[in-house]
């Protein structure tokens, strides 16, 4: 599904070169749940972006499905996406001006769906994450456990095929961490491909594969049995 | 703890530079325009304010009139030394007439672009006119004798001395030579009288010019005299000696009050017109505040930080409070700098387009600087005390709590700032747009005369304006001139304000007014004016039988329907023979009023109008400079086209539409900058949101409608406000003409069309920028 081929991705600031990927080669293939782990800083959620195609490596090449994306430009980069990535963040991001019908319909109205399907489909999402009794709330009227719940509703709603978590249990305690893992892993089970930032081996444990970074480089790699499943 | 305030408040000026120069720019804009307004005020209040004796002296004006009763400023001069010998309470009179005119010759040289009195010694003691040289007693005290004003004085002779030299002007039908008896410091801009010269009034006792008639009468009173019972006398003296019965009444106007009368001067001041400054000047540093509240109680939410912390550690309300100002009072400081220099550069300018002549020579005074100080601490705390009472009340666990609450706090001010700001731009560029649409309807409108290509000639030589049929045929000789019309007035403008009063036949209490103006056979064909009935007033010149047109108008003023019924008809020993049509011959202010054309008896031609073949204006301008050659004329030809003359009466609209045009100019520039400080900030404080929007697929047009939206909604509402307030102030505006346009929407969608795309590419250019952002980025900057 995508597959990375001597991925470099530097950063200049100010004078500072900071190399955030050095010569990544990743292949992830439609159906897994990959758990990425390293100390902050590592490049973690840089590889997380590229994967998402919201930025483009420095060096390298990009496989996604078919494509070579390393050089697409934004507008390019955002009609793949559109509908086919989903992103789950630390901080939920959600929109606080929006109630959560509506943010979680907001990649549906960016997408031109009609206002019945978009209906059916946020309830779906929403139904999905056990959700539907919170619609009309803010999201400061929500537990962050809930928020999280919404976020990922977000993603799913319109059937993106893979989704990018990023340290999607940093803010959560961990009765409400779990929660989220447990409808991650669910997702995983029903053919969604998961890829997932982590700093917490319990949460890693969730996914097949974990991937080790360290200073931009790939460490380590291990297939594991999953033990919560 | 003020210099921590101070090192505060000027981080965060050099940390926002962007906000900080909006804010800078705004105030200085404002406080230019207090200032520059302060200066036109104190300048027009200075009038006739240096004169010593200023609260002792009053102008005399009458009431009276046959027909059209009213005031006015020019009376008899009779009562002078009547007042000056046998009222008590007055200590001096003087009287002032018209006389002499221009060229002014010295030598071989002539001079021009003079104003000429003929007046009394006693003026000099009333006002304080100081004598440089001459005699201070009795200067003007014998036939002949003239008074000049230094920068004349040095014009006329230079280095020379200039007592008892000769200068020779026009005077009554022939040239005259006076003697400079005296020598005065030029009379200040500030006075609503400008002379340069003053003859002797006696001069004008060889004439057979009436002197009792038109005569402007200066007095100066004692500390406490009764001036209505000095006006009694004055009024008893006119009607026994003079027997003048009209004179109907005569009050004393005190000098404070002439140069806002609307009785006239030389120099005239408009109320209105002060007020109308003031207001803008104020609303314009409104604005100004407006965008400092704004954009600073948008950025406290940036600094929620700070003020919790500061709130914790133990800071009272008070002390915040005091933070708060400071800070305003610092960029309000910042912004005085900028300010005089603005005001320095659009003085000249101020001062071409609203026809003042004001100076900045008040930095030599200490109460500007006092004023100026006080302006800052107005507009400092205008700006601070909202920004101040409102953050330092918030309860720090709300500051601490989130961003949210605070903008939603003080949202509602922030609209109505915004609002106010497109407010005063859509009212003041509607204003502009409608002053210039009346101007150009007058310049459009049919005044019922051909004025194209009419060249109107003032002949100063005496000896040729006893040859009007002379001049009249070597000009009509020209291939160049299709006609040519000689009169005592000149053809159009302020003209033939004379009017001609008499008595109805059958009902013999009625008495008609009309204007009558003198004019010869050639007139109407000159000036393209159709004849409605009867014939042209017969050539021929000095006949006894004076002959008269009367236009539509005059007919219906006098009863009759049919043109045709009156032509035959005498009135005031004159016969009617023709009826022209309606014709405007002042301005559009005016409706059109009866006229009495009647033929020039006098045969002086005062006046000749031209009109000049199509096609060639330079040619015939040439010819008519060779025929003045020919003729021999003591002066140069005096020329002006008819379309001027009649543009100089607009001349106050003309000004006036530039000085509002330019400060709806500054007040759209003001609340551009307040929406692009806002739009910038509503971008940044929705860095985060708009990055998550871009992830989830929002396109730039999606990104910028939506932060468009906000604004797009104030400024309708906004438009929604100015329509009725611009719509009413129109409509007052055009109650000074009888002609005037209709006010149509057109205006109005203009004006908020232009201020839509000036606002909406401003928020745009924000917008694009915020929109164009990586979200990468945007959501990293947690
Ligand atoms: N937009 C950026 N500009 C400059 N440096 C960046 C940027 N994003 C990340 N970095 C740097 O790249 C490195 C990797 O960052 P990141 O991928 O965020 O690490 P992680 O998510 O593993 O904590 C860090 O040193 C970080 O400072
Ligand atoms: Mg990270």
């Amino acid at each position: 599904m995508i597959k990375t081929k001597n991925l470099k991705k530097i950063y200049t600031t100010d004078e500072v070169e900071t190399t955030a990927l050095d010569n990544v080669n990743l292949q992830i293939k439609e159906g897994e749940f990959c758990a990425i782990m390293g100390p902050s800083g590592c490049g973690k959620s840089t590889l997380l972006n590229v994967l998402g195609l919201l930025d483009n490596p420095t060096e390298g090449e990009y496989y996604f499905y078919e494509d070579e994306v390393s050089d697409y430009s934004e507008r390019a980069r955002a009609r793949l996406r559109k509908g086919r990535v989903g992103f789950v963040f630390q901080s939920f991001n959600l929109i606080d001006e929006l109630t959560v019908f509506e943010n979680v319909e907001l990649p549906l109205l960016y997408l031109g769906t009609s206002t019945n399907k978009r209906k059916q489909k946020v309830e779906e999402a929403l139904d999905r994450m056990n959700m539907m009794h919170r619609r009309n709330h803010f999201p400061q009227q929500l537990s962050g456990g809930q928020q999280q719940r919404v976020a990922i509703a977000r993603a799913v709603v319109a059937d993106a095929s893979l989704i990018l978590a990023d340290e999607p249990t940093g803010n959560l305690d961990s009765d409400h961490g779990d929660e989220v893992m447990k409808l991650l892993a669910e997702l995983n089970e029903q053919g969604t491909t998961i890829v997932m930032v982590t700093h917490s081996p319990y949460d890693a444990d969730y996914a097949r594969r974990v991937i080790h970074l360290f200073d931009g480089s790939i460490v380590t790699e291990k297939m594991q049995q999953g033990f919560h499943v | 703890m003020f210099i921590n305030y101070i090192k505060i408040a000027w981080r965060n000026l050099v940390n926002n530079k962007f906000f900080s120069i909006i804010n800078i720019t705004g105030l200085a804009l404002g406080i230019a325009s207090v200032l520059l307004c302060f200066l036109y005020i104190q300048h027009e209040l200075s009038f006739d304010e240096y004169h010593k004796k200023k609260d002792r002296i009053y102008r005399i004006t009458s009431y009276g009139g046959f027909n059209a009763k009213e005031w006015k400023v020019y009376t008899s001069g009779n009562p002078v030394a009547e007042m000056r010998n046998n009222v008590s309470g007055v200590e001096d009179a003087a009287r002032m007439k018209r006389c002499g005119g221009e060229p002014i010759t010295v030598g071989d040289e002539d001079y021009r672009d003079v104003e000429i009195t003929c007046t009394e010694s006693n003026l000099f003691n009333i006002f304080s006119f100081p004598l440089i040289a001459g005699s201070k007693n009795g200067v003007l005290d014998t036939p002949f004798a003239a008074v000049i004003s230094q920068s004349t004085a040095d014009r006329l002779f230079g280095d020379e001395n200039p007592i008892g030299q000769s200068i020779t002007l026009n005077w009554h039908e022939g040239r005259e030579d006076f003697e400079v008896t005296g020598v005065i410091k030029d009379i200040p801009v500030n006075s609503h009288f400008k002379y340069d010269v003053f003859l002797s009034y006696k001069s004008l006792e060889s004439t057979p010019i009436c002197l009792d008639c038109g005569n402007l009468m200066y007095t100066l009173l004692d500390q406490d005299a009764d001036t209505a019972a000095i006006a009694d006398l004055v009024l008893d003296h006119i009607r026994e000696i003079d027997g003048k019965e009209y004179v109907e009444d005569i009050r004393l106007q005190p000098l404070d009050d002439v140069y806002f009368s609307s009785l006239g001067a030389q120099r005239q001041g408009s109320w209105q017109y002060v007020q109308v400054i003031t207001l803008i000047a104020l609303v314009i540093l409104a604005l100004g505040c407006g965008n400092y509240i704004n954009l600073t109680t948008a950025r406290y939410s940036q600094r929620s930080n700070e003020i919790g912390i500061r709130k914790a550690i133990g800071a009272d309300r008070l002390q915040l409070i005091r933070q708060f100002l400071s800070e305003a009072l610092l960029v309000t400081l910042f912004a005085l700098p900028l300010a005089l220099l603005l005001l320095e550069l659009s003085l000249p300018w101020f001062n071409i387009y609203a026809k003042t002549q004001i100076s900045l020579n008040v930095v030599n005074n200490i109460w500007f600087y006092v004023a100026l100080l006080c302006l800052v601490a107005i507009t400092g705390i205008l700006s601070g005390i909202y920004p101040a009472l409102y953050i330092s009340g918030l309860q720090s666990q709300e500051i601490l709590k989130g961003k949210r609450d605070i903008q939603s706090g003080s949202g509602l001010l922030r609209k109505g700032l915004v609002i106010l700001q497109f407010v005063a731009s859509v009212v003041m560029l509607t204003v502009t747009a409608l002053i210039l649409q009346q101007l150009q309807y007058i310049q459009q409108k049919n005044l019922g005369f051909d004025s194209d290509k009419l060249v109107s000639i003032k002949i100063d030589d005496p000896a040729l304006i006893r040859q009007g049929n002379a001049i009249k045929q070597e000009l009509i000789s020209q291939s160049t001139i299709e006609a040519v019309t000689a009169s005592a007035t000149p053809a159009t403008g302020r003209f033939a304000r004379t009017r001609f009063t008499f008595q109805s036949d059958s009902i013999p209490d009625k008495k008609y007014t009309f204007v009558n103006p003198r004019i010869d056979e050639d007139f109407i064909r000159t000036m393209g004016i159709p004849l409605v009935a009867g014939r042209n007033i017969s050539s021929g010149g000095a006949t006894k039988n004076q002959e008269a047109l009367i236009n539509e108008t005059g007919v219906k003023a006098l009863g009759f329907h049919d043109p045709e019924d009156i032509l035959g008809r005498i009135i005031g020993r004159v016969e009617v023979v023709g009826v022209v049509k309606d014709f405007h011959i002042e301005n559009l202010r005016k409706e059109i009023e009866p006229v009495f054309l009647r033929s020039n008896q006098l045969n002086r031609a005062y006046f000749v109008t031209v009109r000049l073949t199509a096609g060639n204006i330079s040619e015939g301008l040439d010819d008519l400079r060779s025929v003045w050659a020919k003729l021999g004329s003591s002066s140069p030809l005096n020329f002006t086209f008819a379309n001027d003359l009649i543009q100089q009466q607009y001349e106050q609209e003309q000004h006036t539409v530039w000085v509002i045009g330019i400060f709806a100019g500054i007040s759209i520039l003001i609340a551009c900058m307040g929406v692009l400080g806002l739009a910038a900030f509503t971008a940044q404080r929705r860095t985060k949101e708009i990055g998550v929007r871009k992830v989830l697929g929002a396109t730039t047009v999606n990104i910028v409608a939506l932060l468009g939206k906000y604004f797009l909604k104030l400024l309708m509402l906004s438009f929604i406000i100015a329509v009725p307030i611009a719509w009413y102030v129109m409509g007052q505006w055009l109650q000074n003409f009888s002609y005037k346009i209709e006010i149509g929407p057109g205006v109005f969608l203009l004006a908020g069309g232009i201020i839509l795309i000036i606002a909406i590419s401003t928020v745009s250019w924000q917008s694009i920028r915020a929109a164009l952002v990586n979200p990468v980025k945007s959501l990293r900057m947690e």
